[in-house]
């Protein structure tokens, strides 16, 4: 059988041979080729990354030092102010005190790394968190210097008042006016031609029996002069009260890779705390902010896509949310504690005195809400030499408010209802505040909170077109749909410019959304293409020089602010006006204020006559932004980087607040009415919408303009030895027809009211520093290699300087006699005075000579904010030193002394602006008050691992 | 003369390391700078003044070992700009520089092992997905740590090259310490915003005080802001210490010249290895010579490990 098999092996073997097959030869052994050394790299690599864990395949290595994936690391933090490291305050010290009060604690821990479960879960390649906590704790010393009332005013005494030139100020007895017999229309009312006659109370003083018994009562919650620094029992009141802040607030984020290309991200925190503001004076009456608690949520939720090495998609869902409660305690029963009656709500009312510090708050409880919803999908690629992307979001606000405004009520004092009527200088507001004669007074008398929605959608897309290597082209398109917003319940309403008033048949009537065929908005919806176009230019291929050339287009949404304007009807604003605020007032608080004259809610059209309606734009403008820029960067030799920017933007139809529009105002052409203007009822037949005292526009309409040009120049340099400086200079001027403290002059012709900004700061100038001392291990000095290393080792120091020039002044006059027309009424120039003071300084920072109080029924011909002469500039200058410990490898102390302000610096007070009339001047018209500033110290101390 | 001070921090280790091979240190040079071009025979070598030997000396001419980490999360014009870039860049390299590629988003992780396969690269360049976090910061340790291995065991020049688009704001931890208490109107804490971040580098700039690997790196887009002003003089610093060097790119046209200024500088890089047998003390100065010229080189020096 065996010799059978070989005998057929045999024959297959020779037939195969036969027909031309080949015998394959054994393979002869070799000896292996010597590995070259790169090819044992490659071998070692494997083997190392291996080891290291950074192959797909292989163990994560979680240890510290050459490990492959990031092992738990964080933080431990403590800030430390305290008032006995720092320098007393400038202010503080002028006013003859000796220390300040700060105690201030900054504390928290950050740490992140793979989150690993033991025996649950390890995400060491694919999932991480970052958790950051803080604390704060502190206490600080505000300080605060107004004008109170002199004690013999207090009762009633204004034998020792004086006016801003010193000179005896009298007060009328408003019981005793009377028609001057021998007046003439024809002519100005003088104090030789006076319309109604007015008897000054006996020694300037007013009998205790003509004082208002709740005026009384309220002068009991008011504070006592404490100061001199004058003049003329001026800045008498000097507040120095703790403002405590205790906040706590954490961040966590965690990323996980869900596969090699998708990838979930997520980003939450919140922060809670309470803000007790200082106090003016310690009563109810205090007339400072609220506390406040407050807290914050956000959630943030990514989802990101790689399609492709050329393609992303993105998705995204962002909420926020935060609620702010703010009020005080002990206004319980404060209406009944002065005897002030009325549909009030209890707390207590806002007495406002021109010159003196007020009492009461505006908003004595306030609470604010608000949740934001993002969700945003995105999708970029590369197409050749294109790069395209297009992307859309949808926004959502909910913005839920309970702000009743004035609710105990506001009332007003000037010193018309006690002057010489016609006559300025005359009469003073607090008399009237004691006498209890109120210019005006308002309240809000407010049900439900107020619940406003709102939505945005925006489309974008766009492309950056490589025409070369050295020249990029991109535009950008994009569109923003934002329907209107709407109130929760309807609780929505405005004026309407066009709705008939059925009182007197004018146009101007109350609407509401939702009702009598209207939407539930009050406003159009929105659609605002939006562009921008840029282009980064390598010039002559030198790719160490980029010139980049930018315009853009933009329009801004319209914000839902917290409050709850335009919801009049539904909100009851009585509102109560002096028929002539010379003769007659509009209340006495004796009397308490009126009852309501409907009950709430209250829709029909005439709910809002006779008082500051709430006006909202129902035209669709909203504010457009264009700008344009050219600058131009270059690298030098030796680390140095220099770039030059040149900048120009404007804009238009800016919202602006009440200050700076006025649809409901008086044309300044009726100025010629002079005194007649003082009659209300007179005053109302020249308005435009006479049914309304005025519009509250709140900060929504669109009127106002501006224009910048600005250059910067930006210089950065980097040494060997361990130096870094980077130094900015910007010359700018900002031009607007809106801005400043005062508001404007001429609401119809705003073209008047082109200045520049209040706020524009034409230099300024910053340089900021770090040095790596040269000291230590691996430096050039003090190499010690004993126990002195630890002491050398590791010391910086960092620097920030900023010097600013100042603002541009605005001027204001003493008196506003226009009989109510202007609400911001500017001064004259005098034709041939120099503005300007030799050897300018806090004694005399301008020349009030060159200005002059308008005459009466007359505008100032000064512009709204002055050309040249600006504020006094600032400057300040923080200085940090840091010590690096190494307390392991892995471990590092840093101790941190940072001054604030370090050179303790004061910069001087803005100079009185106010120019009093020739007859009784401001002495203090030009001159600073006192300086601002001080050093403050914080030690740090942070520990990482 | 330049001279170059090494802090020897733990002089106990001396004889523990001694054990296990001899106590040296290696400096690298910028082949760039150097003109006329080294002798690799002529360098000589002084310690604290007296001569040391040199133990071995590895210039442009010999084998290269570059590790490619792809730190690109940003801009896909930048992105496919230094795609581009390196791969032109890498297909004129000898034919004895084979080339690796690791990305470093979450963690460091091989895409392509060291190879002289010029296409395979350049896919693995092209296929790279440009997403998530940035991770030089976190994984620059791991890959110094890679090469100081591949340097310790075999007898190729090993360069780190990082090609980057990250912004500090783009990192998982918190270095740009942000406002957690939005309320808190008196913190001054962040007056100094670039604190951690240089904090940070100090950190890494010591642990990476014992690797001998040269890093170098290639910024597609600079950012003007602070506290990127600051992320990025520390990258310089870190890469400057190490012998190697950096480039930042202000825009899309800097790029293709910055990769190949940058990989130029890797692939031809010098690395001279010293003897430090004599070091008494903790600190040493070590002067570096070709011929009769000074040359100027960058070492990292710690006995810790």
């Amino acid at each position: 059988m065996r010799h059978s098999t070989r005998w057929l092996a045999a024959c297959v073997l020779s037939a195969a041979v036969a027909l031309g097959w080949q015998q394959p030869q054994r393979p002869r052994t070799q000896p292996p080729k010597p590995q070259s050394e790169l090819e044992r790299a490659v071998d070692e690599f494997k083997v190392l990354t291996r080891d290291l864990g950074l192959r797909p395949d292989a163990p994560v290595k979680r240890a510290r030092g050459g490990a492959s994936s990031p092992s738990w690391h964080g933080r431990l933090f403590e800030n430390f102010r305290n008032d006995k490291l720092d320098a007393t305050p400038h202010e503080v010290v002028q006013r003859g005190g000796s220390r300040n009060l700060l105690r201030r604690n900054q504390f928290g821990f950050n740490f992140g790394g793979p989150v690993v479960i033991p025996k649950l879960y390890d995400g060491s390649r694919k999932t991480f968190f970052n958790v950051s906590y803080e604390g704060v704790r502190e206490r600080i010393g505000r300080s605060f210097l107004n004008t109170v009332a002199i004690p013999e005013e207090r009762t009633g005494n204004f034998s020792k008042t004086v006016d801003s030139a010193g000179n005896p100020l009298p007060v009328y007895d408003p019981q005793s006016t009377r028609p001057n017999p021998s007046f003439n229309p024809a002519s100005p009312v003088t104090e030789g031609n006076l319309q109604y006659l007015r008897d000054p109370f006996p020694d300037n003083r007013i009998a205790a029996n003509r004082l208002d018994p709740v005026a009384v009562k309220a002068v009991s919650y008011y504070p006592l002069p404490n100061s001199n620094a004058g003049p003329f029992y001026r800045n008498n009141y000097f507040v120095f009260s703790p403002e405590t802040n205790h906040a706590n607030g954490m961040i966590l984020k965690l990323d996980h890779s869900l596969t090699e290309r998708q990838r979930l991200t997520f980003n939450g925190s919140f922060t809670n705390g309470k803000a007790v503001a200082p106090r003016y004076f310690d009563t109810i009456a205090d007339s400072n902010s609220n506390d406040r608690d407050f807290n914050a949520r956000r959630a943030a939720l990514d989802w990101t896509f790689t399609k492709s090495a050329a393609t992303i998609h993105t998705l995204s869902a962002d909420v926020q949310s935060d609620r702010s409660v703010a009020g005080r305690d002990g206004q319980q029963n404060a209406l009944a504690a002065i005897g002030l009656g009325g549909p009030l709500r209890d707390a207590f009312p806002v007495f406002r005195y021109s010159g003196y510090l007020g009492m009461g708050r505006n908003n004595p409880l306030s609470v604010g809400s608000h949740n934001y919803f993002y969700f945003t999908g995105a999708f970029s690629t590369r197409r050749g030499k294109h790069r395209l992307r297009a992307s859309g979001q949808y926004r959502r606000y909910q913005v839920n408010a309970y702000l009743p405004e004035n609710p105990a009520g506001a009332f007003q004092f000037g010193s018309s209802i006690t002057s010489l009527p016609g006559i300025v200088n005359t009469g003073h507001p607090w008399a009237g505040f004691l006498l209890g004669l109120s210019e005006s007074a308002s309240a809000t008398v407010v049900d439900n909170p107020s619940y406003w929605r709102g939505r945005y959608f925006r489309l974008q897309a766009s492309d950056s077109y490589e025409y070369s290597k050295n020249l990029t082209f991109s535009v950008t398109f994009a569109t923003e749909v934002s329907p209107p917003r709407v109130e929760k319940y309807d609780r929505f309403a405005s004026v309407s410019l066009d709705a008939m008033n059925p009182f007197n048949n004018h146009p101007g009537a109350l609407v509401f959304a939702n009702r009598d065929g209207r939407g539930r908005s009050l406003q159009p919806a929105r659609i605002r293409p939006e562009t921008s176009f840029g282009l980064a230019w390598n010039p002559r291929g030198n790719a160490k020089s980029v010139v980049r050339l930018s315009y853009g287009l933009s329009y801004s949404s319209v914000p839902i602010y917290t409050t709850q304007w335009a919801t009049q009807g539904f909100v009851g604003i009585p509102t109560v006006i002096s028929p002539n605020i010379q003769l007659q007032p509009a209340l006495r608080l004796v009397d308490g204020f009126p009852a309501l004259p409907r009950p709430l809610p209250d829709l029909r059209p005439d709910a809002g006559n006779f008082t500051n309606a709430d006006l909202v734009d129902a035209s669709g403008t909203v504010p457009m932004y264009q700008s344009a820029g050219l600058s131009f960067e270059r690298e030098l030799p030796a680390q140095l980087i220099v770039a030059i920017n040149l900048g120009h933007a404007r804009g238009q139809h800016l919202f602006v607040s009440n200050s700076a529009a006025n649809p409901n105002a008086i044309p300044l052409s009726n100025l010629v009415y002079r005194d007649a203007l003082n009659n209300e009822a007179f005053r109302r037949t020249l308005r435009p919408y006479p049914q309304y005292q005025r519009f509250d526009v709140f900060s929504s309409w669109p009127a106002g303009n501006y224009k910048r040009n600005a250059a910067v120049f930006r210089m950065e340099k980097r040494s060997s030895s361990g130096l870094t400086l980077n130094a900015t200079y910007e010359f700018s001027k900002q031009m607007d027809d809106y801005s400043g403290p005062y508001g404007i002059q001429d609401f119809y012709h705003r073209q008047n009211e082109w200045a520049l900004t209040s706020s524009n700061n034409p230099h300024r100038l910053a340089l900021s520093f770090a040095y790596e001392l040269p000291i230590g291990s691996k430096k050039a000095l003090l190499t010690y290699s004993d126990w002195r290393r630890h002491f050398v080792d590791g010391w910086s120091i960092s620097g920030i300087t900023s010097v600013s020039s100042g603002e541009p002044l605005a001027l204001r006059p003493q008196f506003n006699n226009t009989g109510g027309l202007v609400d911001s009424l500017r001064v004259n120039l005098v034709p041939g005075v120099d503005p300007n003071v030799p050897d300018q300084g806090p004694g005399l920072w301008f020349n009030p000579a060159a200005f002059e109080q308008p005459a009466d029924f007359t505008l100032g011909n000064g512009p709204r904010t002055h050309p040249h002469i600006l504020t006094p500039g600032g400057q300040n200058h923080d200085l940090s030193v840091t010590k690096r410990f190494a307390v392991t490898t892995e471990s590092v102390v840093e101790l941190t002394a940072t001054g604030f302000n370090f050179t303790n610096t004061g910069n001087w007070a803005d100079p009185d602006t106010m120019i009093g009339p020739a007859s009784a001047p401001n002495v203090n018209a030009g001159k600073i008050i006192g300086s601002r500033g001080g050093r403050v110290i914080q030690v740090g101390m942070r520990l990482s691992f | 003369m330049r001279t170059f001070l090494l802090a020897l921090l733990v002089p106990c280790l001396l004889s523990a390391a001694e054990g296990r091979r001899p106590l040296r240190t290696q400096l690298r040079v910028a082949a760039a700078e150097q003109d006329p071009p080294l002798d690799s025979a002529a360098f000589k070598a002084t310690l604290d003044g007296n001569p040391t030997k040199v133990l071995r000396v590895r210039g442009p001419k010999d084998d290269l070992i570059l590790l490619i980490v792809l730190d690109l999360t940003g801009d896909l014009t930048l992105v496919d700009a230094a795609r581009n870039a390196l791969t032109e860049r890498i297909a004129a390299l000898p034919k004895n520089n084979w080339v690796a590629v690791l990305k470093s988003q979450d963690i460091l992780q091989v895409i392509q092992d060291p190879s002289p396969d010029r296409d395979r690269v350049a896919v693995a360049i092209r296929d790279y997905a440009p997403t998530g976090k940035a991770g030089l910061l976190t994984t620059i340790e791991s890959a110094a740590s890679l090469g100081d291995g591949l340097l310790g065991r075999t007898n190729v020049r090993v360069a780190v090259l990082y090609v980057t688009d990250s912004n500090i704001y783009n990192y998982r931890e918190d270095f740009t310490n942000p406002v957690i208490n939005s309320s808190d109107s008196r913190d001054l804490s962040r007056r100094f915003p670039d604190q951690l971040i240089r904090e940070k580098i100090q950190k890494l700039s010591d642990s990476l005080a014992a690797s001998e690997t040269p890093l170098f790196f290639v910024h597609l887009n600079y950012f003007s802001d602070p506290i990127n002003e600051a992320y990025q003089r520390g990258l310089m610093q870190l890469v400057e210490e190490s012998g190697g060097a950096g480039a930042f790119c202000r825009s899309r046209g800097e790029i293709p010249d910055a990769v190949e200024k940058i990989v130029a500088a890797a692939a031809t890089h010098w690395s001279v290895a010293v003897e430090l047998r004599s070091v008494k003390s903790r600190t040493a100065t070590v002067d570096l010579s070709n011929g009769d010229r000074d040359v100027r080189a960058r070492a990292r020096f710690s006995l810790r490990k």
